[in-house]
């Protein structure tokens, strides 16, 4: 394959920064990924401050931040302001999820697991590895400069749903009758006239500043640019984990003999192939929309805003929704699946038992994603879609719920009756379980439609979707870490400061997160500024206080996890080949691996969770064959 | 030490089971559900609870397993695992359990959401072209923009094919009020619900109503309130609260903007059409002295004429 055609790097520049090697570039996205977790948790912790405490002045706080205080309008003084706090929680789920989460489980893990699950050398197409991570910086550009265009960054929440994301004044179109008679009394070509007419730019630049939402100006145009180029990364890399994961494994490793996180990378991989086009183009649609002046979200008779007025459209703004929502129900997925797959790993490697029911584990995944593409209309139920629509996507989205529940049981039934080491990695894991079990539930609240008539865009809302994103996905994310961290640096994260990080964290997420469901439960609308000024949401604030101080705790306890991160990496004890003696084949190489992963192609006999093998010694069968002595290699490396 | 992460685990998942017990066992607390105030709220509430004692169940049964499972098999448990890696009746029983509970969910929702949402539909038309019934008592239509509610309560009685002429047009004799809903108790209420703007969503907790505002659309929602919370006092010329239900609030649900969280209205519900009545003719005298055609915004009836149910 092609992964014969690129040489070992040469100088520092090919090697760590402008590589090809699928490992360097995993751990890329790892660290562009810590840089946004910081920026997407800061956003997170200041929307809480301002539902903890509305209307309160931070003027203690701004001393230490006097750049953030500019961003603010004098009228607010040192206060946070209606259109800033949009802002924030815009910004703190796009920046979450867009460049936290999906280039953590895809890029990061994705692309540093692959090749050394499946035995390969490398990725198919390793420059396009390479171009699928550099692609990524237009889109951090534009990401962190919105927040210094007029009017700061997006505002009209994370699905930018126009038509208050996408309505521009039309100043410029000329009243028909004085154009006639301007035109009846100066000559053609007058450059007199010429210069009255606005340029191009001048007219793109006007649309930038829709004073639909104060905060929306050309920080949406930002936006739109950032989200479309961080599609084009994940669409890259999508392309690139399907070729290798169907063309480029070792000998013998069968489909059905991969890794479940193998098999969370595929399903996920195929899912964003094909519904990222969707959203690209849903995204390019609302970029012409706000730049040259399309209308594809806006009503024939176009719109009436106080003072001022759209032009007339023909365009149509449940349109955006239908398109947002292909992809973005599926990027839930995207956004759990591998999550699934790595925690599948991780639990069987610390529970010394074979994975039970791989098959109904990889179908369940399977039937996810399938299902997952007929589920969107769920996020529209209220939108004023058909309601006789809404009864189907209400069936599809019940069904979904099912093969979630089967992983669930599948998971119970390999921890029942194994012997669990309890490492920061398997804590990790076990609370991905324990937190999606509460997530799913929740889900099906939702998915029933009357249900959803009351509780829909209120915080039962957000309380499930952090159920799913924080507790799991991220509790997922930190078990990989944790587990593949001697993998990728040749050293062992500290197990104290492990699992400190994960007993604080556990505590403090369900102090963030569950309250938000009794929010909902009373009908708190989400993205609300200050909800005191409604009598029926009084009797909630101090449980909107509790959830802001246990936030702002879990903001912190995070600089334990990345303590120990930046501080293993250097100082860690050197681990060996298989520091956690495990089946797959990552382990069979060095560690960190070299350029070409293998020293010798491996061969694979066997599936990957062999484990309470009486007759082998250690008590495993290691994918490649071989029995051997796993504790005694794992000295020797 | 594996006892401490068992019982982590534990605390944690019943301290979240604590907390919404207490928040259904205190209604002082104001924790719970808010008042329910239609025929739609109870149906709705009954769903809930419904849903909630089988996702109880669930969360129960499969949470106590693993905390069992922690405390019961760390790696220091003596003897060893057995390789089991799967059985074939255990998947079929644990995909038809929740797949039972699933089909009673939805079994239990259909007519719910049916009833709250399908009536305007008549079945001969196709998707989209759906119509308020004629039964209604009162037909309001209802405009959002940013900030706030318009409220056009139309005085005459309306066949349904003259709903669609006056939510256009409109007729002199109507009232419009911004941000106060009023209805009476067993009215049959058809809400017109547009927009001139960006997206709202017209939600009122006490009805468990909610419907999104969409550009370019007109559309039809019905409730019957059942309880209510006001009389209208025509001695001191203004509604007064009748029993301690207080205050029933409306609310914008969808980002619109800025203040969005300003779009704040108010839900009377009269104890009879008397009522009702003796407060439109008191509002209708008390705008005619003001003007009314400054309470409409000019835009909206023009830009809008053509959009009622594209």
């Amino acid at each position: 394959m092609s992964h014969d055609s690129h040489p070992a790097p040469g100088n520092f520049l090919t090697k760590y920064v402008f590589s090809s090697d699928h490992k360097v570039i995993g751990i890329q996205f790892l660290f562009s990924g810590m840089f946004f977790w910081i920026l997407g948790g800061l956003l997170a912790i200041g929307v809480r401050l301002q539902l903890g405490w509305p209307n309160q002045a931070l003027t203690e706080l701004l001393k230490w931040f006097p750049s953030l205080a500019d961003s603010i309008p004098a009228s607010w003084g040192s206060r946070i302001s209606p259109e800033f706090y949009t802002m924030l929680f815009t910004m703190h789920a796009t920046v979450m999820i867009f460049f936290v989460v999906v280039p953590w489980l895809g890029g990061a893990f994705g692309n540093y697991l692959i090749p050394l699950m499946i035995g390969a050398k490398d990725m198919a197409f390793p420059k396009l590895n390479m171009l699928s991570y550099w692609i990524l910086w237009p889109a951090f550009f534009f990401l962190l400069a919105s927040f210094f265009v007029d009017g700061g960054a997006a505002g009209s929440g994370w699905t930018a749903y126009p038509t208050l994301s996408s309505a521009t004044q039309n100043a410029e179109i000329p009243d028909p009758g004085l154009e006639a008679a301007a035109k009846a009394s100066a000559p053609a070509n007058s450059p007199a006239q010429a210069s009255l007419e606005p340029s191009l730019w001048e007219r793109i630049k006007s649309r930038w500043n829709s004073p639909a939402a104060g905060q929306s100006g050309q920080g949406q145009v930002y936006w739109l640019l950032a989200l479309i180029f961080s599609g084009t990364s994940s669409m890259m890399g999508s392309v690139n984990y399907i070729t290798t994961i169907l063309n480029c494994r070792a000998p013998g490793m069968t489909l059905m003999r991969m890794p479940l996180t193998i098999w969370g990378m595929f399903v996920t991989a195929i899912l964003q192939s094909l519904a990222l086009p969707v959203l690209t183009v849903a995204l390019i649609m609302q970029f012409l929309d706000r730049t040259v002046g399309t209308v594809f979200f806006l009503p024939p008779a176009g719109l009436s805003f106080g003072n001022w007025q759209t032009g007339t459209g023909g365009g149509q703004p449940l349109l955006w929704q239908h398109l947002f929502w292909f992809y973005s129900h599926p990027a839930v997925y995207i956004m759990i699946l591998p999550a699934m797959g790595m925690v599948s790993d991780v639990l069987v490697a610390f529970c010394r038992k074979p994975l039970f029911g791989y098959m109904p584990m990889v179908f369940s995944m399977i039937a996810i994603a399938g299902l997952g593409f007929i589920v969107w209309g769920h996020h529209m139920f209220q939108s004023g879609m058909d309601p006789r629509l809404g009864t189907g996507f209400m069936v599809a989205t019940i069904l979904i719920a099912l093969p979630s529940a089967v992983k669930i049981f599948n998971w119970l039934a390999t921890i029942w009756g194994s012997r669990i080491r309890f490492t920061s990695a398997s804590l990790n894991a076990l609370a991905f379980i324990s937190m999606f079990i509460i997530g799913g539930l929740s889900g099906i609240y939702m998915a029933s439609t009357p249900v959803d008539i009351y509780i829909h865009d209120t915080y039962f809302i957000v309380a499930h979707i952090h159920y799913v994103l924080f507790l799991s996905s991220m509790f997922g994310i930190y078990a990989g870490i944790h587990f593949w961290f001697p993998k990728m640096f040749g050293r062992t994260m500290n197990e104290t400061l492990g699992k400190t990080h994960f007993f604080l964290t556990f505590l403090l997420a369900n102090g963030t997160f569950f309250p938000m469901h009794i929010l909902g439960i009373r009908g708190h609308p989400r993205r609300y500024y200050d909800p005191t000024i409604f009598d029926w949401l009084a009797s909630v604030q101090p449980l909107n206080q509790f959830v802001s101080i246990c936030a702002i705790l879990l903001g912190l306890v995070q600089v334990i996890f990345l303590a120990n991160f930046l501080f293993s990496i250097f100082f860690g004890p050197k681990s060996g080949r298989n520091p956690w003696d495990v089946n797959t084949l990552e382990w069979e190489t060095p560690s960190p691996p070299g350029h070409g992963n293998f020293e010798t192609t491996p061969i694979v006999l066997r599936g990957p969770y062999e484990y309470a093998v009486a007759e082998a010694p250690g008590g495993r069968l290691s994918q490649t064959g071989i029995i051997h002595d796993s504790t005694q290699q794992g000295k020797h490396s | 030490m594996h006892r401490f992460w068992s019982l982590l685990f534990a605390t944690v998942n019943l301290a979240c089971l604590a907390l919404l017990v207490v928040a259904f066992a205190c209604p002082e607390l104001g924790w719970w559900l808010p008042d329910s105030a239609s025929t739609q709220a109870i149906e709705i509430d009954s769903l809930f609870y419904l849903i909630t004692a089988l996702c109880g169940f669930f969360f129960v049964a499969t949470e106590g397993i693993l905390i069992y499972s922690l405390w019961k098999f760390p790696s220091t448990a003596p003897g060893n695992p057995k390789p089991i890696h799967g059985h074939l009746g255990l998947e079929i029983g644990w995909t038809i359990a929740p797949l039972v509970g699933l089909l009673v969910i939805t079994a239990a929702s259909l007519p719910v959401w049916q009833a709250a949402r399908y009536q305007g539909i008549p079945t001969s038309t196709l998707p989209g072209n759906s119509e308020t019934s004629p039964d209604a008592d009162q037909v309001i239509l209802v405009t959002a923009r940013q900030w706030d509610w318009h409220l056009k309560y139309a005085t005459e009685p309306l066949s349904s094919e003259g709903i669609r002429q006056w939510a256009a047009e409109g007729t002199p004799s109507d009232l419009v009020v911004a941000n106060e809903l009023h209805v009476w108790k067993g009215a049959k209420v058809s809400l017109l619900l547009r927009t001139t703007d960006v997206i709202h969503s017209f939600f009122v907790p006490a009805l468990r109503l909610k419907q999104d505002t969409l550009p370019g659309k007109t559309i039809p929602m019905r409730f019957e309130a059942t309880v209510s919370n006001v009389r209208f006092d025509p001695a001191e010329g203004r509604v007064v609260p009748t029993d301690t239900k207080g205050s029933w609030e409306i609310a914008c649900a969808e980002l619109c903007g800025g203040n969005h969280f300003r779009m704040r209205g108010k839900l009377f519900v009269h104890p009879d059409r008397k009522s009702y009545d003796a407060w439109l003719d008191h509002s209708k005298r008390q705008t005619r002295s003001r003007s009314l055609t400054a309470m409409v915004p000019q835009a909206a009836s023009s830009i809008q004429k053509d959009g009622f149910t594209q």
